[in-house]
């Protein structure tokens, strides 16, 4: 005989990884991503330094769309692996880590992150200026 | 004792230099803020400062430590094969270690004033 008691349906849209799991998962990518950024912003202080023509070339990179969007990729990635940082350390001295808490403040610099990032975008990739 | 106190110390060298990389990136942000319309001259005068000098190979020295236990923490978790953990270890600590010379090799190539 079939139990009908079993679970009949997974409802697949209700099953999702709770936030403060998504925030450490990111936390992590965006550590692995700003690895692979070194050697970019090592060449980056290296360029900006060795002369005044170069200096001035990083100026001009600035106009150009892959370069701001290189940008943007390593600012927000920065920005969010500090906030997340941030978080952990205040859970290191016992602040907001009980389960209410941790969502909170998961929800919390996902958010910030997320509105950092896309005026960040805004400003970095369609050239809005935001300064009145 | 060592294998006991290995994790303590790596969790505390991780926290330590995460507050110093944070202040470093802080520092810069507003220093290119503060500075909208900076010439090469001005740039190049904050790294032949002193104290801007051993901030910055200090910087070098936590991105490295800091670098090499995150990505250990994460390559332990996702890389299950030891034979490829050790490889990818070791393409780490060979980039981490060109990266921390290369960065002292740049602000060492500036001329130092002492101020």
């Amino acid at each position: 005989m079939v139990n009908k008691e079993r679970p009949v349906n997974l409802k697949l849209t209700s099953i999702h990884f709770p936030m403060p799991a998504i925030t450490s998962i990111l936390h992590r990518i965006t550590g692995v991503v700003l690895f692979f950024f070194i050697p970019f912003l090592l060449w980056l202080t290296w360029y900006s330094l060795s002369s005044e023509q170069s200096f001035n070339n990083i100026k001009t990179f600035m106009s150009l769309f892959s370069f701001r969007f290189f940008l943007w990729v390593f600012i927000s990635a920065l920005f969010y692996h500090i906030v997340a940082g941030i978080r952990h350390l205040f859970m290191d001295i016992h602040i907001g880590e009980t389960l209410k808490g941790g969502r909170y403040s998961a929800w919390f610099i996902f958010i910030l992150s997320a509105v950092v990032i896309i005026l960040l975008g805004i400003y970095l990739l369609i050239g809005f200026n935001f300064t009145l | 004792m060592s294998t006991n106190t290995k994790g303590l110390r790596d969790w505390i060298i991780q926290r330590v230099s995460a507050i110093y990389l944070g202040l470093y990136a802080t520092f810069l942000f507003v220093y290119l803020i503060v500075h909208p319309d900076l010439t090469y001259q001005v740039w190049q005068n904050l790294f032949t400062l002193f104290w801007f000098r051993v901030a910055s190979i200090l910087l070098f020295g936590c991105l490295v430590l800091h670098t090499w236990i995150g990505l250990w923490t994460v390559i332990t978790d996702y890389i299950k094969l030891p034979i490829i953990r050790m490889i990818v270890q070791l393409l780490i600590i060979f980039s981490l270690i060109i990266f921390f010379i290369w960065g002292i090799e740049i602000v060492w190539g500036i001329p130092l004033t002492w101020i």
